[in-house]
Parts: structure tokens; sequence; C-alpha cells
């Protein structure tokens, strides 16, 4: 299954009149299966598309079709798991427990608390402690985490997360990251929207760039690593490999495209050492 | 000087925080970090007044909170920004939003102009004076949002995640001018990004109901960045205890490579 954006653009309006651009035309193929990472500045429209994939918004013009695939776009966009980047937005419900039960009994699914239970187990929210609390009295990254368990315990095939590490403690990321790995291993597709790059690249297997609406980059990790000219970017990707570019564009011979800061370090540690031998570093 | 002294409080009959003491200096900044739910937004509430104890109590430069008179006035040295600035906009313009608390707390119409135009040039919001708040973006509204509650000219200033929902432009933006005030205001800092909570004089950990408090040198938190710092502090290529601009860490490794280079 493939999901098809062929040259969509879209506008918000006030009453009639319309506002500036929010995406000039984007072109993407996204097939089932592993994770993409959407990014770019704030008010670049990686929201915006999201929410158009997901049908609650409309493009002006272009288009978003479904290609091999039997299921038909608006089939496909209900499906779609969706986590806001402000979770109060979607929450309604009295307790904790019916926040999350909403979704699988609206969609008719077997073994409510079953899934209830799982969901906020998988994102750490202990289900004794959590179940009869109001949404609206946990925290912001209690809040999140809630958000995301509502989402998985539907169990769709397609994720959408907005910022989903916004608000949350070291561990709530690390049990994101897993949370991504678990649903890759089992082929599911994810969209994350987010900017810290340092968290998501690794798990990536490709990333889209917007920039003042366009989709600046879209490829594969290592390409997107390797790249020399970034085009004003470089303030997306990790500290240690921006470290590593601007060394580089110096004039040390040092590879860029490396994930483990470890790593990275000894890089230039042995660079170092090699130049103190050869007494190349004045 | 702000304290608070065995402090207790909770929403249901089961406290979230449990005889908590805590004492800001003058000018000094604090970073406080912890699980979500531990309780870190309720304790600055607590601080900032908002909150009232169920046991214990908030003094603020000596006037406690049982004074409630006094106490209710020394309030508002204390100012407070939420993660999500959009919360805290009411008004059409930057102009109007550094301007509205001053008009309702009774400042004269001269007095309050000439703050606005001097907050104006301070947080450098000269192009942005006349543009709607929410339509900013996201460091841009954080800084409206610290520069509107500055102008009060507050002794002390809590930031509750205030750059949670920023990109890297924007929280770089926000972690400078945060740079910038530390040393002359007392701040309370509240995140969860390591390279933030390094930023504080003294670190406080916020967990089950209790504050732990680490000296800076010696917390170590994990992120990436401070990863490979600490990867190059250790082979003595630099000393940075959080990341500076990757700029200057590049000038740093250059130094050092210069010298070892003209060792030989």
């Amino acid at each position: 299954m493939e999901i098809i954006l062929k040259d969509v653009c879209f506008y918000y309006k006030r009453g009639n009149i319309k506002r500036e651009d929010v995406l000039k035309g984007i072109n993407l193929c996204l097939r089932e299966g592993g994770c993409y990472l959407l990014t770019g500045d704030c008010g670049s429209g990686k929201t915006t598309l999201a929410l158009l994939m997901k049908g609650l918004l409309t493009a002006q013009s272009g288009s978003i079709t479904v290609e091999h695939s039997s299921m038909s776009l608006a089939s496909l966009q209900k499906s779609i798991g969706y986590v806001f980047q402000f979770p109060e937005e979607q929450f309604f419900k009295e307790t904790v427990k019916d926040e999350v039960s909403f979704g699988p009994i609206t969609l008719g699914l077997d073994r409510i608390e079953e899934r209830v239970k799982n969901a906020l187990s998988d994102v750490g929210l202990e289900y004794e402690r959590y179940s009869q609390s109001s949404p609206f009295t946990l925290s912001s990254g209690e809040k999140r985490r809630l958000a995301i368990a509502s989402t998985i315990a539907c169990e769709p095939s397609w994720y959408i997360f907005d910022e989903p590490m916004a608000g949350l403690d070291l561990e709530g990321r690390v049990q994101m990251i897993n949370l991504v790995k678990h649903l890759i291993r089992e082929k599911k597709t994810v969209l994350v929207i987010s900017q810290e790059l340092e968290l998501f690249l690794e798990i990536s297997d490709r990333i889209i760039v917007l920039k003042n609406g366009k989709a600046k980059l879209d490829c594969v990790r290592s390409t997107f690593l390797g790249k020399e000219d970034m085009d004003g970017m470089e303030v997306l990707l990790p500290y240690h490999i921006r470290v590593l570019r601007i060394l580089r564009k110096r004039g040390w011979d040092i590879p860029v495209s490396i994930m483990d800061p470890k790593e990275a370090a000894n890089i230039i540690d042995e660079y170092v050492v090699r130049t103190e031998r050869t007494g190349d570093g004045v | 000087m702000i304290e608070l002294e065995d402090i207790s409080f909770g929403y249901t009959s089961n406290p979230i925080l449990r005889n908590i003491s805590l004492k800001i200096d003058n000018n000094e900044l604090i970073s406080l970090t912890g699980p979500n739910g531990s309780g870190k937004t309720t304790l600055a509430l607590l601080l900032a007044g908002i909150l009232e104890p169920q046991g214990g109590e908030v003094v603020i430069d000596s006037i406690r909170s049982n004074e409630y008179e006094r106490f209710e006035e020394k309030r508002k040295d204390i100012g407070i920004v939420f993660e999500n600035p959009d919360n805290q906009f009411i008004t059409t313009s930057v102009e109007r939003e550094l301007a509205f608390g001053l008009e309702n707390m009774g400042v004269e119409r001269e007095e309050m102009k000439r703050r606005v135009e001097e907050s104006i040039k301070r947080f450098s919001l000269e192009e942005l004076r006349f543009r709607a708040p929410h339509t900013l973006s996201g460091g841009e509204k954080q800084k409206v949002a610290i520069a509107s509650i500055l102008i009060f000219n507050p002794r002390y200033l809590i930031l509750d995640e205030p750059t949670a929902f920023l990109d890297p432009c924007s929280r770089r933006m926000v972690l400078d001018l945060i740079q910038n005030l530390k040393g002359t205001i007392s701040i309370l800092l509240i995140s969860h990004f390591p390279e933030e909570i390094m930023l504080g004089d003294t670190i406080y950990f916020l967990r089950d109901g209790k504050l732990d408090k680490q000296e800076r040198e010696k917390v170590v938190l994990r992120s990436q960045s401070l990863d490979f710092l600490h990867f190059l502090n250790e082979r003595g290529i630099s000393q940075y205890l959080y990341p500076p601009e990757p700029e200057m860490l590049c000038d740093t490794i250059e130094a050092f490579k210069k010298k070892k280079s003209t060792r030989v």
C-alpha cells in the first residue's frame, strides 16, 4: 500500500480571506511499513501535512490517493492513529480508563479491558494508579502518555505522532523510542513529526524535511547524514554530527555520518593524534 | 530570597509533595527536573503563591504565606511563564500584550509606554511589535511571554518547561535569553532537557514527592550531546559542562589540535 501526495497545496483562511500558503506543492510517496521522520522548523507545515493525510483538512489543490490497495482513502484516513501535538485537545472522557476504551469500543474491537491495561502499560502509566483519574488532572507529560495509549489501544496499521517527545521525561522518551521500535517490528507504519532528530534519527528509515511549505529533502537516513549542503537545515542534526560537519568544512578529513557520540569523539581524538604525529596541525 | 518550608500538598488525599523545603537565593538559577507527574508544576504554582500549601509555608523575602495581605502584595515579585505560551496571550499585538498587565495594575500611561519601549528594545521585538502573538513562531512567542512577565520587574522568575514545544532554533533563542538573564534575577527553570538542566547553579530532582539537591558538577544526565562533551572532556579536548554553539566547540577542538601538533 502507498499513500501518494501530488502537488498538494494548502492555505488557512480567516473568514473568506486567504492567509499565507502553508504547503506549496508537496509530492510524497509513503509506503507501508517502517518509520518516517517528518521534520523542519516551526511553521514549516509539518502538522498541516499530517492533518491532510489524516483527512482532518482538505487540500485546496493537488491530490492524495491510495495505491496498491483495495482500501479507499477515506477508510485508510479513518484508520490512521493520530496523536496530536497538544494532547488535551483530544480528551473528553471523565476517566483515563474511559478515554483509552473509547476508541476500541467505537471500532467494535474485543478484549477492551486487556487492551486498556496493555496500552497504559506500554506508555508507563500504571493501570491501578491512573485508571480512575480524570485526564484533565494529569500533568502535561502524563497527558501525552495517555494520548499515545488511547491511540495504540486501537491497534491501527498507520500511526502519526506529532511531536511525541514534548513534555516527556527522560524515561518517557526511552519508552517512546521503544514503542516506535515495537510498532515497526509489528509491521506498522509510523510517521513521527519531530524536531528532535537526536532521538529519532537512529530508528527512522526515511527523513522528510519541510521548509517554507515544501519538501526540501526526502531521502533515506544514510543519504541525509552524508548530505554536504543542508541549506540551513544543519541545526536539525544531532549536535555531534554538526560538530563533525563543521570540522570537515574546516578541512578535517573525517567522516560525518556517525550516529554514536562516543565514536564521534574517538574520531576527533584519533585525528588529533594523527596530525600530532605528522605535525600537520598548524 | 524565596523559600518553601516543609511544604506538603496533594490534589487528593494522597499528597503529591511531602515535606518539601527549597530555597532560591537572590540571582540564583535553580533547575528542577523529575519524572512526569512528580509535581514539578505543582511546586512552581506553590512557589508563585497560586496554590496554597496544605502543610508548611512559603516565605518570600521574609514575608510568610500566613501574613495574607503582605504576602499577596509580595507575590507580585514572582513571574511565571508556562510551557505553552498560547495559554497566556490575550491581546491582538505584541505591544498590547506587553502593556496589558501593566494597565491592569494601574501603572501610569507614560510609565507604561516607557516600560513597553524599554522591553521591546531589551528583547529585540521591534519587528514583532504590531504582530498578533498567535501568529509568531514558537521561539518568538516564548520570548514575548517572558518579556511580558519581566516587564513587571519581578525579582523571581519561574519558567515551566519553556522550550517543551519549540524547534531547535527557537529553543536556542530561549536558552540564550535564559543565559542572558542568569545572574540578574532569581530563576527556577523546570525542564526535561539535560542541556537546559545543566544551566542551573543548583539542580534538584523531584521524585516520589521528595526533592533531592545535587551539585551541578556531580550531576549525571544523559543525552547524546552531553555524552559527546563528556567523551571530549575525558580526552582533555574540551572542558564544557553544557554544549556551547557547535562553532565555538570546533574552535576549542582546533585550538587543542594546534597546541598538540606544535608541541611535536
